[in-house]
């Protein structure tokens, strides 16, 4: 078969085959396909290699599509929920590490020794203080 | 973003996501951790998603995560039993050209099958191109963003892997002559 072609039609042809993917994509300058569609119109070799290269895309357009299985969704799903209930949990714990704290925190302790025991009497004991009180005076 | 919504996000791209990644790394419990790993990240990314940008977000997670694990483990291209069996059975019920002989048939189902084995042997950006523009008919513009190359680039690389796969499998096509 190589005999049928001379050496400056072999050049072409590999110019052409080069840029075949090109060529059928209509990517080709004006020129460049102007000058390949009246090549190929002439040469059996570039006209099968052009079939070769669309049996090649239409295999590809046609390759499988292998779906997934239903354990993608079930574990983002899972994941999803794991994550929200354990914000819920972070946001809870915050809120009564919050309400400890204020609570702890106000009003300020005194500092002298009798409004000291009147601050304990007052906020720590309250009516148990008040009932100790009652029962000792 | 609401949990229900960002579901039906899943359930709309995973089928794709899924598949990128299965045909860059040939195996099939990879490409669904892969698959799943790209849509946690979503969920903690959701703040920023876009509907219009969303799925070439999720491609692009899913490729980088195929790319680092084909270049850390050197993973080795291979296909399971299991997955050899699906493609088989895949490949032979996909054929829609119409009214071909039984010849044809045949030569058809076996380029394809020979497609799907040369594909596993392109570089991983060549074949992450061409799956995105052949297989799941993505714009140049589209793949453009996934990959962060020019569209020309791109259009190059889809080019050069379909040429290469023509060169893989030239001998498989002059059997006849």
């Amino acid at each position: 078969m190589k005999d049928q072609f001379p050496f400056h039609q072999e050049s072409v042809c590999t110019e052409v085959q080069d840029t075949l993917e090109a060529y059928l994509a209509n990517d080709l300058d004006a020129a460049a396909h102007a000058t390949t569609t009246a090549h190929v119109a002439s040469c059996p070799r570039c006209q099968d290699e052009i079939r070769f290269a669309q049996a090649i895309l239409k295999a590809l357009q046609e390759l499988p599509k292998p779906e997934p299985s239903s354990k993608i969704v079930n574990a983002v799903s899972t994941y999803i929920q794991t994550e929200t209930r354990g914000n819920r949990w972070q946001q809870l714990t915050f809120e009564l590490i919050d309400t400890a704290v204020s609570e702890l925190s106000e009003p300020e302790p005194p500092l002298d020794s009798f409004r000291a025991a009147d601050y304990v009497r007052t906020h720590i004991y309250g009516d148990t203080w008040q009932q100790l009180t009652f029962q000792f005076t | 973003m609401t949990e229900d919504k960002f579901l039906e996000i899943v359930h709309e791209h995973q089928a794709q996501v899924y598949q990128h990644a299965l045909y860059l790394l040939k195996n099939r419990e990879s490409a669904e951790d892969i698959t799943q790993e790209a849509f946690i990240k979503a969920w903690e990314n959701r703040a920023a998603l876009r509907p219009e940008t969303v799925r070439s977000w999720l491609l692009k997670v899913a490729q980088n995560l195929c790319f680092d694990q084909l270049r850390q483990a050197k993973f080795q291209v291979h296909l399971t039993k299991e997955d050899d069996m699906e493609l088989e059975m895949l490949l032979h019920t996909h054929t829609t050209a119409p009214n071909p002989s039984p010849d044809e048939i045949v030569r058809q189902q076996e380029l394809k099958a020979l497609v799907h084995c040369a594909i596993g042997k392109l570089p991983p950006e060549m074949r992450s191109a061409v799956i995105m523009r052949e297989l799941e008919g993505m714009s140049y513009k589209d793949i453009a963003s996934v990959l962060e190359q020019p569209e020309g680039t791109v259009k190059s690389t889809v080019f050069r892997a379909r040429k290469k796969l023509r060169e893989m499998l030239r001998h498989y096509w002059r059997l006849d002559e």
